[in-house]
C-alpha cells in the first residue's frame, strides 16, 4: 500500500485495515511517532494489560539475531490473543530483509509496528512499506498551528477547562515540535489550572517551560516604550532572580533589529498593524499594541542610534564583567530616555 | 519547617542543612510546581517520571527528595496514599530525607554515565519495592548519561512498571534527548527573588535569635543570586564573622564590596571638578590596597545608581544604603542626563585603559582628570547657546536643561579641553576640537596657537607643527602610521600601524625636542583601537557622503538627475550645511534636534573611535525632513 494520506491517518490508526500487517511510522516528530505507534498497537490488540500482548524491540537487538522477528511474529501465544510487536529503529540497522520475509508469509495474529526517525523517500524501509500491499507507511511531521490548536482543544476539553484566545496564543508560541512533549506540557497546565474554569495567560506563564522569555520582553517593551521606571524595576527583579544581564540585552538587540526592519517597511508604505501581524518570529499577541506604538515613535535614525548604543553595551558588558549588570541597566535606561524625550517633543 | 526531623545535638549544624526544606510547605519560590503537584496528587494523576530543571542551587535535589517522600508518604492506619500535605513524619520520611531509604535509589549520572549503570536500574526495577509504596529512582545530572544509556532508559520509560517512579534532575535541559524529556512531567525550578530570600533569612534569624541589620540581609540575598542554599551559607559566614549583631558594614567587607561612602565622595569631587581632591582620594584608596580599575568600576556603578535615580526614581535597588540613596538623589537633582551619560562612557573607557596600563594609578588619575574637566564643561546645548548669544559659558555642566540644539557643538563640549576658558568663540572651537586625542575632524585647518613658546595641546597641533616645519615625511607618518592614544604637553602615547618603520618613536621624540626645546616622552602601546588621523578623516568623509546620499531631498535630486553623484560635502562653520542640501531643510533641523538630545546615547567623549562627525543630527532625514 502507499503512504497513508494525512487526512486519513487518524481513521486508519483507530480502525486499521486487518490486511495490513506491517506499519511503518516515521518522521521528525518523535513524540508523534511514538503516540501513533501506540494508538495502532492498542487498536490491534485492544486495551489489554497482558504484558505478553505487546513486545518491544530495539532494532539493534534484532540485528544480533535476524531470525528473532520472524520467530516472534509467528509464535502462537499459549493463551491465544493478538500481539503487537513494536520495533524502534535506532542507528544504522537494516531490517528490510526480516520485514520482507514476514510480508511474504504473513503471520496470523501478529502486527508489526516499526517506529523510525525521519526517512528519505529513497530509503529502502520506506520503499518497502509504501509498495507492499500488506504494509503501510505513516509520516509524522511536527504539528502545524492547526494541529496544535486541535491538541490544545483536546486536552483542555478532557480536563473540563476553557481557554481564551490570548492564553492560547501564548501557549502556541511555547509548545510544539514534539507531540508527546506538547501533550505533557498541556496536561501539566491542566493540572495547574484545575479548579478554575478558564486557563489564563498567567497560568501559562506560571507553568510552561521557558516562559521567563516573556518577562524579558516586558523589560524590553518598557524601555522601548519610554517607561524607564518599569524597565528598571523589571530588569532589577529579573537580574536579582538570576537572569544573566546579557540575555536581556540580547533580547533588546533583537527587538531593535526587528523595529529597524519594521520601521523601514513602514516608510515604504506598509501599515504598522500588518507588519506586526506578519512578523516572524511572531510578536506575541499581548505585546502587539505596545509594539505598534513603539513603531510610531521610533524613527530610523533613532533606532540606529539605539542599536549602536546597545551593541556597544554588549561589548562593554563582556569586557567589564564586574559591572555588566550596570552596563546593561544603563543601556536600557538610555533607550527609555530616548523614547521618552521623543514622546515629550 | 516542621522541625520534627531535627534531633537536638550539641554540635553546630550549618544553617543550610539545618533549614533544608523537608516538605513542600518549606519550599519557597516554587509555587507553580507545588500547585500542579498538589492537584495531580489529589486527583490521582501522578506522572511516571518527573524532570526537574534549573540552575545550580535552586533546590532540585531537595525537591526530588521531598517528592519521593510525598510519593511514599504513609502513616500506618492513617494515611495510605501519596500526598503533598505532610504535616507529620511518615513511616519512610526520615530515611528518605537522609538519603538512605532502600526503595529510594539516588544516582549521580555524572559519575555513572554508562549503559551498564542504567541496565542495573532496569533490571532492579522489575522487582517490587521492599517496604515503600513506590520504588523511586532519583537520577541527578541526568544530561550526563551516554546515548546508549538514554536509549536503555527510554525503553523503561515507554512502559514503566506500575511500582516505579523516576525523578530526574538536570541543570542542562537541552542536553536531554527529547525522547526522554517528552515522557516526563517537566518542572522548571525558578531562582528565588531576593525579597523572598530576605523573608526566609529573617524567619531563620528570628528562630536562631540572631540580630541582623536589614541592609545586611539585602546584601546577602543579592550575593546569593537566587539560591536559598547559597543565601544560608553566606548568612552562616556572616554570623561567624560578627560578634553579636550582624552589621551591614561587616557583611560588606566580608563580601568584598568596597566602602560605598568613599566612592560617593570621590564621585562628588569629580563631578564638582575638584581634581586635586579626587586625585588625593584615589591615591589614599590606592595606598590601602584598592585596585584603581576597581575603584573606577565602583564609580561607574554609582554613576548608574544616580542615572537610575534620575530617570527611574521608583526603581532603585533595594540594597542601596541610606547614604547612597540620599546623596544619589541629590546628585540626580543636580546633574543632567547628558553629563551622567558622558561620565559613564568615559568611565567605561577609562576602566579598560587603567586595566591595561603599566601604571594603573596614573591611568586612573588621568581618567578622573578627564571626567572632572568634562563635568565642569557646559553641555553642548549650553555651549551652542552661549556661542550664539555671544555670552560667556559658565562652568559646571549641571544646569543643562534637557533639550536644546546640540548638533555641531557637541564635539566641542564632549572633549575635555583645558583651553576652553579663554578667547572668543571661534578660537575655542578650534582649540578644543582635537582634545587629547584624535577627535572629530576639523572642517578647517587648526590655527596654530599664538603662544610665545611652542605649545602643543593636541595631536592635531603636532601634525600642524610638523607641516610648518616642512617635515613632510614625519607629517605623513603622523597622519597615516600613528594611532594617537593620549596627548599631553611633554608626553604622548601612541600605537603604530604595522606599516610604521622602526625607529619612528625615536625620530618623533627627537624632532619634538628640537621643536619645543623640551624633552618629550613617547610611549608606544602595543596596539590600540584608535584610528589614525587619515582613517578618521576618511571615515568621516564617507559618513558625510553616506548621510548626504541618505537625505531624502538629495535622494530626490539624484532621482531627478540620473547619473548625478555626491562628490563632496562641505561644512561651513558651526552652522552646518550640506552643499547639496537646500537650505530649507536645515531650518527644520534645529527645531527637531532637541528631541533626541536629552536621553541620547552619548557619543564617545572624543578619545576612542571619534564619532564620524557631529553633524549627523542635521543630516538625518528624520530630523531635517519629516516624510510623514
Amino acid at each position: 500500500m502507499v503512504q497513508v494520506k494525512p487526512a486519513d491517518i487518524d481513521r486508519f490508526l483507530r480502525s486499521p485495515d486487518p490486511g495490513i500487517r506491517v506499519v511503518l511510522v516515521f518522521g521528525a516528530d518523535d513524540g508523534l511517532v511514538s503516540e501513533r505507534s501506540e494508538v495502532f498497537a492498542r487498536a490491534v490488540v485492544g486495551n489489554s494489560d497482558d504484558p505478553l500482548s505487546r513486545l518491544r524491540f530495539d532494532a539493534s537487538a534484532l540485528a544480533e539475531d535476524p531470525a528473532r522477528l520472524a520467530d516472534e511474529a509467528h509464535a502462537v501465544p499459549l493463551f491465544g490473543g493478538r500481539r503487537a510487536i513494536l520495533v524502534r529503529i535506532s542507528g544504522n540497522v537494516r531490517i528490510e530483509a526480516m520485514l520482507q520475509a514476514i510480508l511474504d508469509d504473513p503471520p496470523v495474529d501478529s502486527w508489526i509496528v516499526v517506529s523510525a526517525g525521519d526517512l528519505k523517500k529513497t530509503s529502502p524501509l520506506r520503499k518497502l512499506a509504501e509498495s507492499h500491499r500488506l504494509a503501510a507507511a505513516i509520516a509524522c511531521y511536527a504539528d502545524a498551528a492547526r494541529d496544535l490548536d486541535r491538541l490544545i482543544d483536546d486536552e483542555m476539553k478532557a480536563a473540563g477547562l476553557k481557554i481564551g484566545s490570548e492564553a492560547r496564543t501564548a501557549l502556541r508560541a511555547l509548545i510544539g515540535g514534539d507531540r508527546l512533549a506538547s501533550r505533557g506540557e498541556l496536561q501539566k497546565l491542566a493540572l495547574y489550572a484545575e479548579g478554575s474554569r478558564e486557563v489564563s495567560t498567567d497560568d501559562v506563564r506560571a507553568v510552561i517551560g521557558d516562559a521567563s522569555a516573556m518577562d524579558v520582553d516586558e523589560v524590553v517593551d518598557a524601555a522601548t516604550g519610554g517607561d524607564a521606571t518599569a524597565a528598571a524595576r523589571t530588569y532589577r527583579r529579573l537580574v536579582s532572580a538570576g537572569t544573566p544581564p546579557f540575555v536581556i540585552l540580547g533580547a533588546a538587540i533583537r527587538h531593535f533589529g526587528f523595529l529597524h526592519r519594521a520601521r523601514a517597511a513602514m516608510e515604504r508604505g506598509d501599515s504598522a498593524d500588518s507588519i506586526v501581524a506578519r512578523a516572524t518570529p511572531p510578536v506575541f499577541f499581548q505585546r502587539r499594541t505596545a509594539v505598534i506604538r513603539q513603531l510610531d515613535g521610533w524613527r530610523l535614525p533613532m533606532i540606529e542610534r539605539a542599536m549602536a548604543g546597545l551593541d556597544r553595551a554588549m561589548v562593554d558588558s563582556r569586557l567589564r564583567n564586574a559591572i555588566d549588570e550596570e552596563v546593561v541597566g544603563q543601556a536600557l535606561l538610555m533607550v527609555a530616555a530616548m523614547a521618552a524625550a521623543r514622546r515629550a517633543a | 519547617m516542621d522541625g520534627s526531623l531535627e534531633k537536638t545535638t550539641g554540635a553546630y549544624r550549618v544553617l543550610a542543612r539545618k533549614y533544608r526544606p523537608q516538605s513542600f510547605a518549606d519550599l519557597i519560590g516554587q509555587e507553580p510546581m507545588v500547585r500542579t503537584l498538589t492537584n495531580a496528587f489529589r486527583t490521582g494523576r501522578i506522572a511516571q517520571a518527573y524532570m526537574l530543571t534549573g540552575v545550580r542551587g535552586v533546590g532540585k535535589t531537595t525537591t526530588a527528595r521531598i517528592l519521593a517522600r510525598a510519593l511514599n508518604y504513609s502513616i500506618p492506619g492513617k494515611v495510605d496514599q501519596p500526598t503533598i500535605d505532610m504535616t507529620e513524619l511518615g513511616e519512610h520520611c526520615q530515611a528518605i530525607m537522609e538519603g538512605r531509604h532502600i526503595d529510594v535509589i539516588e544516582m549521580d549520572a555524572a559519575s555513572h554515565t554508562g549503559i551498564d549503570d542504567i541496565r542495573e536500574i532496569i533490571e532492579a526495577s522489575r522487582y517490587k519495592p521492599a517496604t515503600a509504596r513506590y520504588k523511586v529512582y532519583i537520577i541527578d545530572e541526568v544530561h550526563m548519561l551516554s546515548k546508549a544509556a538514554f536509549n536503555g532508559l527510554l525503553k523503561t520509560l515507554e512502559e514503566p512498571p506500575e511500582h516505579v517512579k523516576f525523578i530526574f534532575a538536570t541543570t542542562e535541559i537541552r542536553k536531554v534527548p527529547i525522547t526522554v524529556l517528552s515522557r516526563c512531567q517537566r518542572f522548571d525550578l525558578r531562582r528565588i527573588e531576593s525579597g523572598r530570600l530576605v523573608d526566609l533569612m529573617c524567619g531563620i534569624a528570628a528562630k536562631e535569635s540572631i540580630e541582623i541589620e536589614d541592609a545586611a540581609l539585602l546584601m546577602v540575598a543579592r550575593a546569593a543570586e537566587g539560591s536559598a542554599r547559597d543565601s544560608l551559607s553566606i548568612l552562616d559566614q556572616a554570623i561567624a564573622h560578627s560578634s553579636g549583631k550582624v552589621e551591614a558594614e561587616a557583611v560588606r567587607s566580608m563580601l568584598g564590596l568596597a566602602d560605598r561612602a568613599l566612592v560617593i565622595d570621590l564621585f562628588e569631587e569629580v563631578m564638582r571638578g575638584d581634581v586635586a581632591g579626587a586625585l588625593a582620594r584615589l591615591k589614599a584608596l590606592f595606598d590601602v590596597g584598592a585596585d584603581p580599575a576597581v575603584v573606577l568600576e565602583d564609580l561607574a556603578a554609582f554613576t548608574h545608581v544616580v542615572t537610575t535615580l534620575k530617570l527611574a526614581p521608583g526603581a532603585t535597588d533595594d540594597a542601596l544604603t541610606e547614604e547612597e540613596r540620599r546623596r544619589g538623589a541629590e546628585f540626580a537633582g543636580k546633574l543632567s542626563v547628558r553629563v551622567l551619560a558622558r561620565a559613564w562612557q568615559m568611565l567605561l573607557k577609562g576602566i579598560e585603559e587603567t586595566r591595561e596600563a603599566p601604571r594603573p594609578l596614573a591611568a586612573a588619575d588621568m581618567v578622573l582628570v578627564r571626567i572632572a574637566h568634562a563635568a565642569d564643561l557646559p553641555t553642548p546645548d549650553e555651549a551652542l547657546r552661549a556661542l550664539k548669544e555671544g555670552g560667556t559659558i559658565s562652568a559646571g555642566g549641571s544646569r543643562a536643561p534637557a533639550g536644546g540644539p546640540s548638533g555641531a557643538a557637541r564635539a566641542v563640549a564632549d572633549t575635555p579641553a583645558p583651553a576652553l576658558s579663554g578667547g572668543d568663540g571661534r578660537a575655542r572651537l578650534a582649540a578644543v576640537g582635537g582634545g587629547m586625542r584624535a577627535a572629530a575632524p576639523q572642517p578647517r585647518p587648526v590655527p596654530a596657537p599664538a603662544a610665545p613658546a611652542v605649545q602643543l595641546k593636541t595631536y592635531e597641533d603636532l601634525v600642524a607643527l610638523a607641516g610648518k616645519e616642512r617635515e613632510l615625511k614625519l607629517k605623513h607618518a603622523l597622519e597615516h602610521l600613528i594611532r594617537p592614544i593620549r596627548f599631553e604637553d611633554g608626553k604622548i602615547e601612541v600605537a603604530f600601524t604595522p606599516e610604521a618603520p622602526p625607529g619612528l618613536a625615536g625620530e618623533l621624540s627627537g624632532k619634538l625636542e628640537a621643536w619645543t626645546g623640551r624633552r618629550w616622552m613617547v610611549a608606544v602601546a602595543r596596539e590600540a583601537a584608535q584610528p589614525t588621523i587619515a582613517e578618521t578623516k576618511k571615515a568621516a568623509r564617507q559618513q558625510l557622503l553616506a548621510d548626504a546620499a541618505d537625505d531624502p531631498l538629495v535622494a530626490a535630486v539624484m532621482a531627478r538627475f540620473p547619473g548625478a553623484s555626491v562628490v563632496d560635502v562641505r561644512l561651513r562653520g558651526a552652522e552646518p550645511e550640506v552643499s547639496t542640501e537646500p537650505t530649507a531643510a536645515s531650518g527644520n533641523a534645529a527645531a527637531s534636534d532637541d528631541v533626541e538630545s536629552a536621553g541620547d546615547f552619548p557619543d564617545d567623549p572624543g578619545y576612542d573611535a571619534p564619532p564620524p562627525i557631529e553633524l549627523d543630527d542635521n543630516f538625518e532625514p528624520d530630523d531635517g525632513y519629516d516624510p510623514t
